[in-house]
């Protein structure tokens, strides 16, 4: 088999005082080794949720987690904690998610240190210098405090701290948000080097479908933590289905001005995740919402090989047979 | 920067705003000019640090001093330099003439008193009207950026994200100002609430004639919205023109590779071109053209001198060597 | 937002310069020139003329501490029945008491007692608030409410009473003292603490470490408490001058520290009952009580502008 990942029917509630919280519903999906998903939705839509579940850094409230074919939904504490030596976390903010009291050398050995995975302190030298080249950070930043550095390099060693114990897999969870464009492109291309260097996998976590577009071999688009689509890259881009997928799509502002824009502007904004009603997700916004729409929860089908929607009047809308 | 000297709207000549620190003196603004005429919309583009925020506080009087200073320049507006200006005058030339929508809504709203009440505060204050008519006025504003009016009774933390900043520009736009200075109003909000913003945000400008400075680093919310744009690179405008100027007769190495390292739904590529290195420090900037270090198209001339302004054809303006040597050949 | 931002950002962009041009590297790239968080910390202390006033205060009297068998001109208990009652003059300046004592050098030693109670008073206070605090704070739920009521409850006695009783079932020792005034206080460090945990704990490093497999002791102790540093010296200092306030009280209502011991509270309260003809016998231990709380709560002051970031200019 090759699934390197696969996850079924995962689900993460929290206890709310206003009810119970459907962070993530029912999402299932599989991902193969050296591949990269991109799970791209607005806020709200639980995709940072996912991701921290399957890390185990929220525990999963239902559902099943096979890594590498092994069973990770239920680990013991000592499995969580070897867990992290294969499954890592590159965080969205490179302000909030590095120790301001911390020099880079200490963030970046914390793992090392942890895992007891170097023998003295020359190696500790050697393994961090060997990192902060990995991720193409100067060996001069070595002793100086992260803000002292700008967004990118301070990226960078976020990256380098998710590396350091030779993961397989990484979440990246909106890791060029906070980025200015150009810096963006400069750790985008850092992250795929490092993917065909090391065979990683990732999951790409992001509200920008432009910056997951070449980045990912597929993509999952979720609302509401719900998955409403999942295809190929291309797929996606290039024959949207879900009604959701086609407005997310043309909502993005572009930069060139030729290319005509034939915005589909959706009603209202994202409904309350808490004790959601029958339906589907998205029909109190969507333009095709139909009585059954309110009243049955759609299912993932199939309509092209590769290309899932979970919607139950995607035929009538793309005008498919 | 340019030489015929037709009164607009709005006229900055030759801005300075220096932040004297304790550590030295951070050149954030370094002599910008540029010109808007009434009811139309510039976009001022670039990443952070380059002094976008600035030049629009600049705009208002409101730099923070200390450590804030605006060292020199003009700011005409209808002919009136605003640096000039009294303190007293001043306030009353910002929420009348001149506001500004900042990127968090929930800075600009009061948490305790309900948004119908700010909208008609903001309008009785500067429009001799009684409660009653305000009130109507405040639910006519509600409905125009799209709030049902029986949201008037409403407290801001009843609304989302999006909402809340639809509030915020219907304050802004309750006084009727001439301008509109918006602090990338849409960067915090998710794209199909964007969508919608930035879409009630044309009609309104249809609608209202006002101008608007809009401020970004979204280039596509520029060419969504903009009918001119000055695109800013460490404290300096460094390439200025229409919107189709700049976006499809690119000429500044900056923006050009602005472009370039742009992930873009419309394009198929394999990897992204980013621009190496980093924005200067605007605490010690370069006496040559600020980019030398990061740009491409680098000349052995271009760490000699600070380039001048050229016109390269129709009112676009670019800041760089490359072109004051193309024109002087054809001289 | 964005607004405050800027001016904060640049000054910051422009310290990191700085220390780039120590290393006359001309290129607009970080440089390896690192200065420590707490050095940027002391220069903004020292650059405060009321912070360092109530520093160079503070530390003259923890010298006085220290060292009162150097500089004291005599021992505190050196009693010469031949000058009772002198007024200040140049063998003794601050003139002699009821058994004929030195009364500056009284005062000297006294700095030992009331500050060093003061001292110790605070370290208990804050190992045992800390604790609480830290524990209230990172496991939340039930631990928190828990111990949030059990320190309400010792909150809602009124201090100094609570110090009165702990000293009168305790009886009147030295270390009985120090232990009453750290009961007394220590709630105030747990808040402190427990409150700037709670908003460390939200920030994404600290699930970053949970991320990386760091236990919960190192999540605490390295990435949590460093954090919280701040806000608890803070509290430590301005409480320092509380306690010593609290030392003096009990020791002037015979609670304290015991004569013939020169606590300053202790000779207050001696001294009262001369205070009609001999002022000085109250005059001086009063001026250096204030004196203490004075430039305690001075150099509290400037400590937290100097250690709150956001005021970072």
């Amino acid at each position: 088999m090759n699934k390197f990942l696969e996850v079924k029917n995962l689900k993460k509630y929290y206890e709310t005082s206003r009810g119970v919280l459907h962070a993530v519903d029912s999402v299932s999906f599989s991902l193969a080794k050296g591949e990269t998903l991109g799970v791209v939705g607005e806020s709200g839509c639980g995709k940072s949720t996912l991701g921290q579940t399957i890390l185990h850094l929220r525990k999963p409230t239902d559902g099943e987690i096979y890594f590498n074919g092994e069973d990770i939904s239920n680990p013991s504490k000592k499995k969580r904690h070897d867990l992290c030596r294969d499954m890592q976390i590159i965080f969205q903010d490179p302000f909030s998610s590095l120790n301001p009291r911390m020099t880079v050398k200490q963030i970046i050995s914390e793992p090392l240190k942890i895992f007891n995975a170097v023998k003295n302190k020359a190696e500790l030298d050697e393994r961090v210098a060997k990192l902060m080249e990995t991720v193409g950070l100067a060996k001069r930043f070595v002793n100086t405090y992260p803000h002292e550095l700008d967004g990118g390099r301070r990226q960078r060693i976020g990256i380098a701290r998710a590396l350091a114990l030779e993961p397989s897999f990484i979440v990246c969870d909106e890791p060029v948000s906070a980025l200015d464009v150009s810096i963006q492109a400069q750790v985008l291309n850092l992250m795929q080097d490092l993917q065909e260097q090391l065979n990683l996998t990732y999951i790409f976590i992001t509200h920008d479908l432009s910056v997951v577009k070449h980045i990912s071999n597929n993509i999952m688009v979720m609302y509401l933590g719900v998955v409403v689509e999942r295809t190929s890259s291309q797929g996606l881009f290039a024959a949207p289905l879900h009604p959701y997928t086609k407005a997310l799509l043309s909502a993005i502002p572009h930069s060139d001005i030729d290319v005509p824009r034939d915005r589909i502007l959706l009603r209202g904004e994202i409904s309350s995740p808490i004790e959601p009603p029958p339906g589907c997700r998205f029909a109190k916004r969507c333009n095709y919402a139909t009585e059954k729409c309110f009243a049955e929860d759609p299912v993932m089908e199939e309509i092209y090989p590769g290309h899932e929607v979970a919607c139950h009047h995607v035929k009538e809308i793309n005008a498919i047979p | 920067m340019s030489t015929n000297e037709n009164a607009s709207f709005l006229e900055v000549k030759n801005l300075v705003i220096h932040y004297e620190t304790d550590n030295g003196v951070v050149e954030a603004v370094n002599n910008i000019s540029f010109k808007m005429n009434r009811g139309e919309t510039l976009s001022l583009v670039g990443e952070t640090g380059a002094g976008k925020t600035t030049t629009a506080l600049g705009l208002l009087n409101l730099v923070p001093n200390p450590p804030g200073r605006i060292i020199a320049g003009e700011i005409l507006l209808n002919g009136e330099n605003l640096l000039k200006m009294s303190a007293h005058q001043m306030q009353k030339i910002r929420g009348s003439k001149i506001t500004m929508i900042f990127q968090d809504p929930m800075t600009s709203l009061n948490p305790i008193e309900t948004v119908g009440e700010q909208i008609s505060e903001v309008i009785r204050l500067h429009n001799k009207v009684s409660r009653s008519e305000a009130a109507q006025m405040a639910c006519d504003m509600l409905e125009k950026v799209g709030i049902p009016a029986e949201r008037y009774g409403d407290y801001p933390h009843q609304f989302s994200g999006g909402m809340k900043q639809r509030v915020v520009i219907a304050i802004a736009l309750a006084c009727d100002p001439e301008l509109l200075i918006s602090d990338e109003p849409t960067s915090a909000l998710d794209v199909t609430i964007q969508a919608q913003v930035l879409d009630t945000m044309r009609q309104l400008k249809k609608e209202l004639k006002t101008s608007m400075l809009m401020i970004t680093h979204d280039l596509g919310v520029v060419a969504e919205t903009s009918d001119n744009v000055a695109v800013m690179y460490a404290g300096e405008i460094v390439e200025y023109g229409t919107l189709r100027q700049v976006f499809k007769d690119t000429r500044h190495p900056y923006t050009q590779a602005l472009f370039d390292s742009l992930p873009d739904i419309n394009k198929n590529v394999k990897r992204l071109i980013p621009i190496k290195g980093l924005t200067p420090d605007p605490s010690s900037l370069p006496n040559y053209c600020s980019f030398y270090d990061r740009c491409t198209k680098r000349m052995e001339e271009c760490k000699k001198t600070d380039p001048a302004v050229v016109d390269v054809g129709d009112g676009h303006l670019v800041k760089c060597l490359l072109f004051a040597s193309e024109r002087s050949g054809h001289e | 937002m964005a607004k405050m931002n800027t001016p904060a950002m640049m000054a910051f962009q422009k310290n990191q310069e700085k220390r780039e041009r120590i290393f006359k590297k001309k290129n607009n790239s970080g440089e390896a020139a690192s200065v420590p968080l707490w050095m940027e910390s002391w220069r903004r202390l020292v650059r405060r003329p009321t912070a360092t006033l109530g520093m160079i205060i503070f530390v003259v009297l923890v010298i006085m501490a220290l060292f009162p068998t150097i500089i004291a001109p005599e021992g505190y208990d050196n009693q010469q029945y031949g000058r009772l009652f002198q007024p200040p003059n140049a063998q003794n300046i601050m003139g002699t008491d009821n058994l004929g004592r030195d009364v500056f050098s009284r005062v000297l030693y006294g700095a030992r007692y009331s500050m060093g109670v003061g001292f110790f008073a605070v370290i208990f206070a804050l190992m045992i608030g800390g604790t609480m605090g830290s524990i209230a704070a990172f496991y939340g739920g039930r631990a928190d409410s828990l111990i949030m009521r059990f320190l309400d409850i010792v909150l809602s006695i009124p201090s100094i009473l609570l110090a009165i009783a702990i000293t009168s079932i305790l009886g009147t020792s030295i270390i009985n003292l120090t232990i009453a005034i750290s009961i007394s206080s220590f709630p105030h460090y747990a808040r402190i603490v427990r409150a700037a945990i709670l908003s460390i704990k939200e920030q994404e490093f600290v699930e970053a470490a949970r991320a990386i497999g760091a236990s919960d002791v190192r999540i605490i102790f390295r990435h949590l408490l460093p954090n919280a540093m701040a806000p608890i010296i803070v509290q430590a200092t301005v409480g320092l001058g509380g306690a010593i306030l609290s030392c003096a009280a009990l020791s002037f209502i015979g609670l304290g520290i015991q004569p013939p011991l020169p606590e300053w509270g202790t000779m207050l309260s001696t001294g009262r009952e001369y205070i009609r003809e001999y002022w000085w016998l109250v005059v001086f231990p009063g001026m250096f009580i204030m004196l203490a709380i004075f430039s305690v709560n001075l150099f509290g002051d400037g400590l937290r502008d100097a250690l709150d970031p956001r005021l970072k200019q």
